[in-house]
């Protein structure tokens, strides 16, 4: 089965030569598209010396639309398997394996990477407060709205088979997406399934998750799943 | 003068004043006239209400002063209301189509980059 990892970067041309290279040392070899979303720094520059795949963005789409970039360039290119890899080095491959192998078994349409599953929680890894809470926040929305028990839902590092990518490709959420995306599945009626993994803190750079994002978030997931719940279903 | 007449006036300065700045915005090029001429409309059409005394003294006839300042004042808040969610609807229907455009701009653009080397191996 083919695998894409799809590497959203804005201004993350500290972090992907080391992403690019944990990717590469993995013992299987899997093909990476990186895309530059309109970033100010040299990410573009980084990437066409470490020889990866490219898609600019003209301007700035935030993740949503940069990784759903990456799922057009999947189904272009005929790709079975998509994993969402971000482009700050958080999320490290030597986990892959362990997110796409239900995928490849077929036992889930989507397996997210999380910390904070019951059976092995990262305990290493620390959120920030503001994050946990929204995380909370949108967990419980997820609940309500779904019945789902998902621990991780702002977890970015997901592993989606070709159907559910091919979903994606047409629609997919903006800002924040990852637990609105988990709701857009489950109308569709995907599996999805969670996985342990452990993640590593951001060497370098800023995150996008700010205070004052953080603060907003959970306005946006009830945004966000307002208007998924009131959508016609098509 | 009466309150009414002074409302008036102040009123139609008003809406001049909101009609001059629209048509200096699609004159500068910075407002697309499509997308104004719903704004437009609705200006010319307060303000034809406002200067026209048989409407208002019809409307008076009817309802009385006092429920027709109120009355107006309602239908303006809503016709406002409805045309800034008309705005905000193009403003999406364009945000996604200018996304989209983005979107293919970049996978052409990876196209064009692997035609390129391509070429530069003198396979093509």
């Amino acid at each position: 089965m083919k695998v894409l990892l799809i590497i959203p970067a804005h201004n993350e041309a500290k972090n992907l030569p080391q992403l690019i290279g944990d990717i590469r040392a993995c013992k299987i070899q899997y093909d990476a598209v990186v895309v530059d979303d309109a970033s100010s720094d040299d990410t573009a520059y980084v990437v066409a010396g470490l020889h990866v795949p490219i898609l600019r963005l003209a301007a700035n789409l935030g993740i949503g639309g940069a990784v759903q970039t990456g799922f057009k360039y999947a189904v272009l290119k005929g790709y079975d398997i998509a994993v969402q890899v971000d482009g700050d080095g958080q999320h490290d491959p030597t986990w892959l394996e362990t997110i796409i192998e239900p995928v490849r078994r077929g036992e889930a349409d989507c397996v997210i990477g999380s910390r904070y599953t019951g059976k092995n929680p990262d305990v290493d890894y620390k959120t920030p407060l503001p994050r946990r809470l929204g995380m909370h926040f949108s967990v419980g929305m997820l609940f309500l709205a779904t019945g789902l028990h998902i621990t991780d839902t702002t977890s970015g590092f997901r592993a989606l088979n070709r159907p559910a990518f091919e979903f994606f490709a047409r629609s997919y959420p903006v800002d924040h997406p990852e637990a609105e995306a988990l709701l857009m599945l489950h109308q569709k009626n995907f599996r999805i399934l969670e996985v342990a993994v452990k993640m590593r803190g951001r060497v370098r750079g800023k995150s996008l998750f700010t205070f004052t994002n953080a603060m907003l978030y959970p306005l946006r997931v009830i945004i966000g799943f307002m208007g998924l719940i009131l959508q016609k279903k098509g | 003068m009466s309150e009414v007449i002074q409302l008036r006036t102040c009123g139609m300065f008003l809406i001049l004043l909101v009609l001059v700045y629209t048509l200096h915005l699609v004159r500068s090029n910075r407002l697309s006239a499509h997308l104004a001429i719903s704004w437009i409309i609705a200006e010319l059409v307060f303000l034809i209400l406002i200067l026209s005394d048989n409407v208002w003294a019809y409307a008076k006839s009817l309802v009385g002063e006092s429920a027709v300042l109120y009355g107006a004042l309602l239908l303006g808040t809503v016709w406002i209301v409805f045309l800034m969610l008309d705005s905000l609807t193009r403003i999406s229907s364009l945000t996604v189509k200018l996304k989209e455009v983005n979107q293919e701009l970049a996978l052409a653009l990876q196209r064009l980059d692997c035609l390129e080397e391509k070429d530069r191996k003198g396979l093509l």
